[in-house]
């Protein structure tokens, strides 16, 4: 089968060549898939230096437990499932030690590094800033599924697998992360009509 | 929360995966209640945002640098061998130990169980002493050893021959060094 222009038979190969002590096929395995997995730590965690040591991590802890991957189950669902857990495992560690999740994300210096006119840049910037801190503001189990649904185009059945849990479980947690982006849209428009009155 | 219900067909809704008769059901809802109406609009909001959603990349040399941390974790594995082997043997024996004392506590009692442990002490003892006349014996073989040693190291003789010896093997190891091909370097990439 092949996705994305790549056939996910080579990641078999790939993964086998490493099993074998072929370090190089794993270094492929990461040049691959790198993409994917550093945006979902990026999504998760919303800081580029950490995302990027959180990546790094994922693709080490698939190293170490290679031998146990399914080659019945899809390498990149694998890879991602790992990085939801320890993004999940990190955010919750944060949270209980120094960083507030209500405190603004900042963007990731990619995005404002397009060469779109600079009118469309701002916009999209500032669009980009706006979806990371409402994604900031929800709960970690919350975010890995709205962030599988929306970056990754991922069905019910596929996030469910990706998480190690059900199809109705997923689809109660993407409806109640929806509700909470609904509630703090409603509450960031309240905010931005009493800034423009007191201006009045 | 009286409304969840219809939030939830919201969700679904916006994932196309609602029946078209529970569609019918929410929009007609949506027409009678301004509160869903409103969470329904954001939803699509905050949907149509996501919904842009753009991919990030990370740093150029990211693949190089999971390398490096592969192969220093590789090293730190093999390194960590001998005190994960000594940490797995004593901790085997610290569980053999247990097993067996618990399996005599049960097996025997307290008071034979004492017996059975100063039995094995005494046996010790006797295998202690086994060794230490072995120790005697080994000491023994070693001083006649020195002491032919020294009655070699005493002959010029012996000096001589030993010097010649060792450079005839250095020149040796030399010359087959010397005549052992070189390798040749391949050059990867531009």
């Amino acid at each position: 089968m092949v996705v994305d222009g790549w056939d996910v038979n080579d990641d078999l190969e790939l993964v086998t060549r490493t099993l074998a002590g072929d370090q190089a096929a794993f270094g492929e395995l990461v040049q691959q898939h790198q993409r994917i997995v550093y945006n979902l730590t990026y999504r998760m965690l919303g800081e580029a230096r950490e995302a990027e040591d959180a990546a790094q991590e994922t693709f080490l802890r698939a190293y170490e437990h290679l031998a146990r991957y399914d080659p019945n189950r899809s390498f990149k669902t694998w890879l991602l499932a790992i990085a939801s857990n320890h993004c999940i495992d990190r955010l919750r560690k944060r949270r209980l030690t120094w960083l507030s999740l209500d405190e603004p994300l900042p963007p990731h210096p990619a995005l404002t590094s397009k060469t779109t006119a600079p009118e469309e840049s701002a916009i999209e910037v500032e669009s980009s800033a706006a979806m990371q801190a409402m994604l900031g503001d929800l709960p970690p189990d919350y975010r890995i599924v709205i962030v599988l649904r929306y970056w990754y185009d991922m069905s019910y059945v596929e996030i469910a697998e990706t998480l190690e849990t059900t199809e109705s479980a997923v689809k109660s947690r993407l409806f109640r992360a929806r509700q909470a982006l609904a509630e703090k849209l409603q509450a960031n428009s309240a905010a931005q009509m009493s800034v423009a009155l007191e201006r009045v | 929360m009286a409304h969840d219900n219809y939030h939830a067909m919201m969700s679904l809704a916006l994932d196309r995966a609602l029946p078209p008769e529970e569609q019918c059901i929410l929009h007609g809802h949506l027409e009678t209640c301004p509160a869903c109406r409103s969470t329904w609009d954001r939803m699509c909001c905050a949907d149509a945002l996501f919904g842009q959603a753009i991919s990030v990349a990370p740093s150029a040399d990211f693949t190089a640098r999971v390398m490096v941390r592969v192969a220093e974790r590789e090293i730190a594995r093999h390194e960590a061998k001998p005190w994960r082997l000594a940490a797995a043997i004593i901790t085997g024996l610290f569980a053999v130990i247990v097993a067996l004392g618990v399996a005599g506590l049960a097996l025997l009692g307290e008071g034979d169980l004492v017996n059975g442990i100063m039995r094995i002490a005494v046996q010790g003892r006797l295998m202690i002493a086994s060794l230490g006349a072995a120790a005697t014996l080994i000491e023994t073989l070693v001083g006649a050893l020195r002491t032919w040693l020294g009655f070699l190291v005493a002959q010029p003789v012996v000096w001589g021959a030993a010097i010649s010896m060792l450079t005839l093997a250095s020149i040796w190891l030399g010359l087959i060094e010397a005549l052992k091909p070189t390798p040749i370097r391949v050059e990867s990439g531009a």
